[in-house]
């Protein structure tokens, strides 16, 4: 795929890239920052995407990389993957079910975005991050279990 | 779990993440697409503080000059071996020529608007080169502009070729003398061999007071060369938690650094691997491996294809190539992993891309 092509690409579904990586870093911000580096690591290797069709999904995987490498590194460190549990005063509104989302651990996250709001299916999913299948469905079977308690909370 | 809900509560995104992509996506996509012939109307920025010279147009002979930026990072500035990329001489002569010619993106007005300079030669440089760096696949050149001049460099012209516009960058700090520093950078988007010949067009200004004077249009050339000299560093093997990575054959020159690389498993590591819930062995989408391996990631629903990988021993060549330093960054580019930082004592760290456990593998660059 010619560099011309892929930046289409990019482009062309840069919203579904910014709520995965919404899913692991809170702050638009450091969103932005995970999609720049992405953008370059991926132009720099282009060379090594073997499928134009894979160019997406290929995409996601570095793109979700570089947002762990970000959480990881940050100085605003959370443990283990987790957002904090109240926003401050100088955070965004965001709306409950985000909020709830935050709760839970960016693994559990990332499978929940990819599968209800992305619409990706448990074989793609598991391509995108590396792990079998029958990971993704314990991740989106706690997921969904521990985000469902979490809304009723909210609720109540 | 209603989608309908995900979609209408989760964040929207800002226009300053679409700013940030597009401004990221153009820069990889305007820089290193070479373009016909033809001369632009518009002027892309080139340096900063006010302007002069001509450039001796030929570098007349070339040879070595100064030692490498990344030579010392490496440690290696005083070690033989290594050879050093070859510039022009820096005592090319330089010179001011004036009144200049009309620019064609400039109307009459504008052209009337610019006063006349008195003809004049100069031997003080106004651009001067001062370190140039190839990587087979990236050009970047450094220079200096004194106080009270400015040039303009709309685009560079390799072995003929309209190659631009170049990606521009002017560092904030400037020399004892006022000289503001500049980095011009080219990425090719297929390797380039050395030797080639750079022709730079540059538009030269000053400015007297408040008034800019335009000076005649001039024009840089130069040929890059590299030496083919490389010396050979010890094999090294890196025991992780779930395979063995072994880097042989390894070769470092001034610009590349290259070498076989193969991942086996022990008994042990096959049985972490296989209980593992996370996938921690190298995608295929980051290998360029002779044998095209299939491995799982890229095609999980081939059968056994984690059994197929697990079978010991399957040497995978790859090459990578170190980038030049921009902006006092080291930055080493490789196919598989991805080295973070060069340690003084000449190691770096090589990233495994797929290694979740972040462990370190520190590949030595010293030779033996």
């Amino acid at each position: 795929m010619d560099k011309e092509r892929f930046g289409e690409m990019i482009l062309a579904n840069e919203r579904q890239f910014y709520r995965i990586a919404k899913s692991i870093l809170r702050k638009d911000e450091d969103c932005q920052d995970a999609a720049q580096e992405a953008i370059a690591r991926a132009f720099g290797h282009l060379g090594s995407l073997k499928e134009d069709a894979y160019a997406k999904t290929w995409f996601i995987r570095i793109l979700i990389r570089e947002c762990y490498t970000l959480l990881r590194k940050s100085s605003r460190e959370i443990p283990h993957g987790e957002l904090p549990a109240a926003s401050s005063a100088a955070d965004t509104d965001y709306s409950e079910l985000y909020e709830a989302l935050s709760h839970l651990e960016a693994d559990y996250r990332v499978a929940l975005v990819l599968y209800y709001l992305e619409g990706f299916r448990i074989l793609e999913i598991a391509d995108i991050l590396n792990i079998p299948e029958g990971t993704v469905k314990s991740r989106l079977h706690r997921g969904r279990q521990r985000l469902s308690e979490l809304l009723k909370e909210a609720d109540s | 779990m209603n989608r309908e809900r995900w979609n209408r509560d989760y964040p929207q995104m800002p226009e300053s993440f679409h700013d940030t992509v597009l401004k990221e996506v153009l820069r990889h996509t305007q820089v290193s697409t070479p373009k016909k012939k033809h001369r632009s109307p518009k002027t892309y920025l080139l340096t900063g503080i006010a302007a002069v010279f001509v450039l001796g147009a030929t570098a007349i002979g070339v040879e070595p000059v100064h030692k490498f930026v990344f030579q010392e990072w490496l440690g290696l500035s005083d070690r033989e071996g290594i050879g050093e990329a070859i510039l022009p001489s820096p005592s090319l002569s330089i010179a001011v020529q004036s009144p200049g010619e009309k620019p064609d993106y400039m109307d009459d007005a504008q052209w009337e608007s610019y006063p006349d300079l008195p003809a004049q030669w100069t031997e003080t440089p106004v651009l001067s080169i001062q370190e140039l760096l190839f990587d087979g696949q990236k050009l970047v050149i450094y220079g200096a502009v004194p106080s009270g001049y400015q040039a303009e460099v709309t685009t560079l012209f390799i072995n003929g070729e309209e190659f631009g516009p170049a990606e521009n960058q002017t560092a904030d700090a400037a020399d004892e003398h006022g000289a503001s520093a500049h980095i011009i950078t080219l990425n090719f988007q297929e390797p380039l061999s050395a030797p080639f010949r750079v022709e730079m067009p540059v538009r030269i200004y000053g400015k007297q007071g408040r008034t800019h004077i335009r000076y005649k249009n001039q024009d840089l050339s130069f040929t890059v060369d590299t030496p083919s000299e490389a010396i050979s560093l010890p094999d090294q093997s890196f025991s992780l938690k779930e395979y063995t990575v072994e880097v042989t054959n390894l070769s470092l020159s001034l610009t590349t650094l290259t070498g076989t690389l193969s991942i086996s498993m022990d008994d042990t590591q096959k049985e972490a691997y296989q209980n593992s819930s996370q996938k921690i062995l190298p995608n295929t989408a980051v290998i360029r491996g002779e044998n095209q391996e299939i491995w799982e990631g890229q095609n999980p629903s081939v059968p056994d294809s984690r059994i197929s990988y697990t079978e010991s021993e399957i040497p995978l060549a790859f090459s990578f190539h170190v980038r030049v330093p921009e902006d006092g960054q080291s930055s080493v580019m490789l196919n598989l992993v991805t080295p973070r930082e060069i340690s003084p004592d000449g190691k770096i760290d090589l990233y495994s891309e797929a290694n979740l456990y972040g462990e370190p593998m520190k590949l030595s660059l010293i030779p033996n």
